[in-house]
């Protein structure tokens, strides 16, 4: 069904539309609740609509084997909740206004082997660490939201999550490949 | 919020959440192989650095699976917000049209813009407005007309010149540079490609001389 549509909306048909909303808007709308909850109905709705005008609007970019296309789409809706927070930042105090400071550092994704040897480390875990690292830190979940959806404690599911991440992390330190970017980084 | 049931049941993405919760509710694992070393918080910050760039093709399928299924369950729309979001979809396709689409859906896009009735439209290019319609909606071809006639269209909807040949091409098939297999086996086809590639050399010239 999703892949129809996708080839309809790529096509421009209409009808596309209202359809590849019915499929994937409520869960859309559920997912920017759950990881934007301290935002307002009306923000989040704006959100919603500039996420999925931006993934329309470049679909033909979707690549089925990098993931399913509703896990493309909260990419999209994560992009635009940092954006809407970096650009409606609460100004604190007016002491800091007009002071210049200095560039922040320069972030640059890393690079692909890196990002293999850490696709590769998580595939080492039990599809349930997986899927906890998956929540916190791929889908951005804040912690009590992925609690309620695994059905444990948000105690109990702050412990797996730092004790997945713990053997992630000695996985990736027996990595040449993390170890040499390391090392290159910190010089 | 009313929760909805997810659509897109996925009975894998059952199987694997009930695997996963009952590990995670059931059997507590040591945290005894883990050691804290200098490497090992080093490797932490490079996690944090890439775990953010990572998609879910990262995981495995049953760990997917699930993640999909934790995922899916949404809230119900109100009419108003349902729509509004139907509404940014359109744009986005319409977007994604006017930016890699067929020079058909390019000139009735601009068309719709301009507010300009297909009549009028049909009477100073001197078509009929059935026939301009049909070649607005793709079910007729641009190679029925003129070199003259496709480049009056774009310059009356002030189409860019450059955006308009791209779109002519992709409309005519001739998006790719080498031509097809059949395009190189079939004299008609070469032929077709040769009458083709003159069409969109001759629009761009005419365009060309419009300042």
């Amino acid at each position: 069904m999703t892949d129809e549509l996708i080839t309809d909306a790529r096509a421009g048909k209409p009808h596309a539309a209202p359809f590849l909303i019915s499929l994937h808007g409520p869960a859309l709308a559920g997912y920017l609740r759950a990881i934007a909850s301290d935002l307002s109905d009306t923000d989040r709705e704006l959100i919603a609509e500039r996420a999925i005008e931006a993934a329309v609007r470049k679909i033909d970019r979707y690549d089925p084997t990098h993931g399913p296309f509703a896990a493309w789409l909260r990419g999209f809706v994560r992009y635009e909740v940092l954006n809407w927070r970096r650009a409606t930042a609460r100004l604190d105090s007016l002491d800091a206004v007009d002071v210049p400071t200095p560039d922040p550092p320069c972030h640059t994704n890393p690079p692909s082997e890196v990002v293999t040897a850490v696709t590769d480390a998580l595939r080492t875990l039990r599809p349930a660490g997986q899927v906890i690292i998956a929540l916190h830190d791929i889908e951005r979940l804040p912690s009590k939201e992925a609690a309620a959806r695994l059905g444990i404690t948000d105690a109990a599911c702050r412990q797996r999550y730092a004790r997945a991440r713990r053997r992630l992390a000695a996985v990736a330190a027996r990595d040449p490949r993390l170890s040499t970017y390391a090392r290159e980084a910190s010089q | 919020m009313t929760p909805i049931p997810p659509t897109g049941h996925d009975p894998h993405g059952d199987d694997a959440v009930d695997r996963i919760r009952a590990e995670l509710r059931d059997t507590p694992e040591a945290d005894t192989a883990v050691a804290e070393s200098v490497a090992l918080n080093a490797a932490q910050d490079d996690l944090d650095n890439a775990l953010t760039v990572l998609s879910a093709a990262a995981l495995s399928a049953e760990a997917q699976a699930a993640v999909e299924r934790l995922l899916a369950p949404g809230e119900g729309l109100t009419p108003a917000a349902r729509q509004r979001m139907i509404a940014a979809a359109e744009r986005g396709l319409r977007r994604q049209r006017l930016a890699g689409g067929t020079l058909a859906s390019l000139l009735g896009i601009r068309r719709d813009e301009e507010g300009l009735p297909a009549a009028v439209l049909a009477r100073e290019l001197d078509l009929e407005e059935t026939e301009l319609l049909a070649m607005e909606s793709g079910e007729r071809t641009f190679r029925a007309l003129s070199a003259q006639q496709i480049a009056a269209w774009v310059i009356r909807l002030a189409v860019e010149r450059q955006r308009a040949v791209d779109a002519l091409r992709r409309s005519l098939g001739l998006a790719s540079v080498t031509p097809s297999y059949a395009q190189r086996k079939g004299p008609r086809d070469q032929t077709q490609r040769a009458d083709d590639l003159a069409l969109v050399t001759a629009v761009d010239e005419l365009l060309s001389q419009h300042p």
